[in-house]
């Protein structure tokens, strides 16, 4: 028989039951988080330094939250791709003056063939 | 003691308002995130990080609600941050029986296969949801939150909450069903444990 709806919540608190902490970790959890408040309590930051600080706050919880990456390694991989990256491309992204005359006067001559054969249409 | 005055105690640095917060809720908490996340590790891991971002950020939690649902409120946020993490969950390859590392202190050497399968019927079925259909069905049902609650924690419109309950209560409806004829042969499918 299907379980009824309003067994629910009864039989869902009977089968979750045993999933606890044990005794360990919760001593542990609670050593952590008064060394946390203790830490905290201690660098009661003033009032000035708080736009900053919660920026960088909301950056490292958005990234840690979003990514498995550590920061600094993502920084320096980000950095060695950009540099690699930028070597090879270089080449094509540096402008000489001459090339570039030739490059417009070629891309107007393309546009003025195109509109005379327009025109004569 | 009121949850009100365990806030203001975490406020003024009370060490002992620590040991209070652990005990009155981690181990709700745990059963909650289990049944969104679907595995008491990691679960174990969202719950610590949600208690310890409570016990560092205390200071912004104005009052405005509980703070029952504010730690909940906080710890759906971590789920569902860790459920985003869709690559590398899906690098992790789950092994299905997540909850038997726990220690089952009611359970006997004896027990019978019957049992075991009536045991954890509902958390199997409810694992097998969607991620947010869990998250209102272990908020409404284990926590039994009302639906204002559920939408508060969850940030979001109560006709959603409604409208998503209304979803999950009707899968979970058909998932049980299924189990049940499954279940009926004294078989489990095994692709379908997933706790």
């Amino acid at each position: 028989m299907v379980l009824p709806e309003n067994e629910w919540s009864t039989k869902l608190s009977s089968e979750m039951h045993t999933v606890s902490f044990s005794e360990e970790k919760k001593e542990q959890l609670v050593l952590e988080l008064r060394k946390a408040l203790r830490e905290k309590s201690d660098r009661r930051s003033p009032v000035s330094e708080g736009l900053w600080h919660g920026f960088c706050m909301k950056l490292f919880e958005f990234w840690n939250g979003t990514t498995e990456i550590p920061l600094a390694a993502g920084v320096l991989v980000g950095f060695i791709i950009v540099v690699g990256v930028g070597g090879l491309v270089s080449d094509f992204l540096l402008v000489d003056p001459s090339t570039a005359l030739l490059l417009l006067q070629t891309g107007t001559e393309t546009v003025r063939t195109f509109n005379q054969g327009v025109s004569v249409l | 003691m009121s949850r009100g005055s365990l806030a203001e105690r975490l406020k003024a640095g009370d060490e002992d308002a620590v040991t209070e917060l652990v005990e009155c809720y981690s181990d709700r908490l745990l059963r909650v995130a289990a049944l969104i996340v679907r595995d008491v590790h990691l679960a174990e891991d969202m719950v610590q990080e949600s208690l310890f971002d409570a016990v560092t950020h205390i200071h912004q939690f104005r009052g405005d609600s509980s703070i029952y649902t504010w730690l909940y409120t906080i710890l759906v946020r971590r789920c569902r941050k860790q459920l985003k993490k869709k690559f590398w969950n899906m690098l992790s390859f789950w092994p299905k029986e997540r909850f038997d590392g726990i220690e089952d202190s009611h359970g006997s050497p004896e027990r019978d296969v019957e049992d075991t399968l009536d045991r954890t019927q509902l958390r199997d079925a409810v694992a097998k949801l969607p991620a947010r259909h869990r998250e209102v069905i272990a908020l409404y049902y284990y926590e039994q939150m009302s639906i204002e609650e559920v939408a508060d924690v969850t940030g979001e419109p109560v006709g959603t909450i409604k409208s998503r309950l209304y979803r999950a209560r009707k899968s979970l409806q058909e998932i049980l069903g299924r189990r049940d004829t499954n279940g009926s042969a004294g078989k489990r499918v095994e692709h379908e444990t997933i706790f």
